[in-house]
């Protein structure tokens, strides 16, 4: 139930605002390419995107890219059928090769530095076709003029590649976005957390089920981990019982909880006319 | 580890140095205006001063000329009409060739045409405004919108896209262009 309400709202962002991803993240590119010049840095609607998508992100911790994120649905669909495909085939993917991008997560923050670098010398349109997304939007467009795009098709290929046999691979490796997300402070009432007394020690359900492979703090503990996307995939299937929300009220009615997380996402795309 | 105060710390940091940087690239701009307005003040200066002196050159040179048609014939008289005429010639043909009135013109954005019209004033691109874009994003078609101001500036369509924008504002522009030669410039 809980997993086709998170498809249901994934499918209607990914129809709705396809294009918030790489907006948010002009903005971040805006912010570099301006102090580089040497010029003042306005608000522009990259910008604003930018900054809404931040401050959502610290109330509500990252539930844009669990659940709003275009190319995030887009790689979990894959991983889907991917996963269909191997469990109707019988085969099963080795533990040691599934946990290795978890060991990879640090890609995403060199990959920032160096496009923030690029923007701030302003030499980024020299390396116009080597950008997956910029493909995978076209694409989506349904823009079939991809001359000079053959380094960024390339990489596409490579990446839809990872993300049928890792979920969320290009999230927790390479997402430029996510790295600027997952550096932000997210308050600790609305995400969710670990009654880790009940905990045994051996188990570790949550974790191996995470895309991201954590297991999540004790709710007493004030941080939230950079890289939870806010899947929700945990909460169901802790033996116990002990992961919930932080906040006492909204235990048990998570799903009302993602729903209205989404309504107020959507609203303020609406508002910011994405 | 308590990673959400350093977090906090670091964002309050960029945030601190993002207002820091605006406040002090806008002082320095209007430092900037303030000393191009005195250059000028004495710019204006330096050319009354000119002006007296090629005033009084010039009243000099029509003594002289007064002086000298009072004992001349009238054949000079009609040398000096021929080239007036010229002049007004050349002037002419510098005018832009483009003939006043809206046009329009059509090009590929992101994901499907985009329509551009085009105004022209006085033989000068007047403005650029986007009819219909019904394939772009608004934020990006929003961004790409600088390129309209470009054109205007340029007074051409031949003008840079905008970047983090390329395929809406190269639709934008290559519209205007369309545009333009229908204007016959």
């Amino acid at each position: 139930m809980r997993k086709y309400l998170r498809r249901v709202i994934q499918l209607v962002f990914f129809l709705l605002f396809p294009s918030a991803y790489t907006a948010a993240f002009g903005g971040v590119k805006y912010i570099f390419t301006r102090l580089g010049a040497g010029e003042m840095v306005s608000l522009t609607s990259f910008l604003a995107i930018l900054a809404v998508l931040c401050v959502y992100t610290m109330v509500f911790g990252r539930f844009f890219c669990g659940f709003a994120c275009a190319f995030g649905s887009f790689g979990d669909a894959l991983h889907a059928i991917f996963d269909r495909i191997c469990k109707s085939l019988g085969k099963r993917i080795p533990r040691s090769v599934r946990e290795l991008p978890r060991r990879l997560f640090w890609v995403k923050y060199v990959l920032l530095a160096a496009i923030a670098l690029l923007c701030f010398f302003g030499v980024q349109d020299r390396t116009r076709g080597m950008s997956p997304w910029d493909v995978f939007s076209m694409l989506r467009a349904g823009n079939p003029r991809l001359s000079g795009y053959a380094p960024g098709v390339f990489l596409l290929l490579l990446l839809m590649a990872g993300m049928c046999v890792w979920e969320r691979f290009f999230c927790l490796v390479f997402c430029p976005m996510g790295a600027v997300f997952s550096l932000l402070p997210v308050l600790p009432v609305l995400t969710l957390g670990r009654s880790s007394e009940g905990c045994r020690e051996k188990c570790s359900a949550c974790a191996r089920q995470c895309p991201s492979g954590l297991r999540l703090p004790d709710v007493a503990d004030p941080d939230t981990p950079g890289d939870c996307f806010q899947c929700q995939k945990c909460i169901g299937l802790c033996p116990r019982g002990s992961i919930r929300c932080r906040c006492d009220g909204l235990r048990g009615s998570e799903a009302w909880f993602s729903l209205l997380r989404a309504a107020v996402l959507l609203a303020l795309l609406l508002w910011l006319g994405v | 580890m308590r990673s959400i105060w350093i977090k906090a710390i670091n964002l309050i940091l960029v945030l601190g140095i993002l207002l820091g940087y605006d406040t002090l690239v806008q002082v320095h701009a209007q430092q900037d205006y303030i000393a191009r307005l005195s250059a000028q003040l004495a710019g204006s200066e330096q050319t009354m001063e000119n002006m007296r002196a090629g005033v009084e050159e010039l009243a000099g040179v029509l003594r002289r000329k007064t002086a000298a048609a009072e004992t001349s014939s009238v054949m000079e008289e009609a040398g000096t009409k021929d080239t007036g005429e010229d002049e007004a010639v050349e002037e002419h043909a510098e005018l832009p060739g483009m003939a006043d009135g809206e046009y329009e013109g059509e090009a590929q954005g992101f994901g499907g045409p985009i329509a551009v019209s085009v105004s022209v004033e006085d033989g000068r691109i007047a403005s650029v405004t986007v009819l219909s874009a019904d394939g772009e994003d608004p934020a990006y078609l929003d961004t790409a919108g600088a390129v309209c101001d470009a054109i205007v500036e340029a007074q051409s369509a031949d003008v840079d896209t905008v970047s983090g924008a390329t395929f809406s504002s190269a639709g934008i522009r290559d519209a205007a262009a369309q545009a333009l030669e229908k204007a016959g410039s």
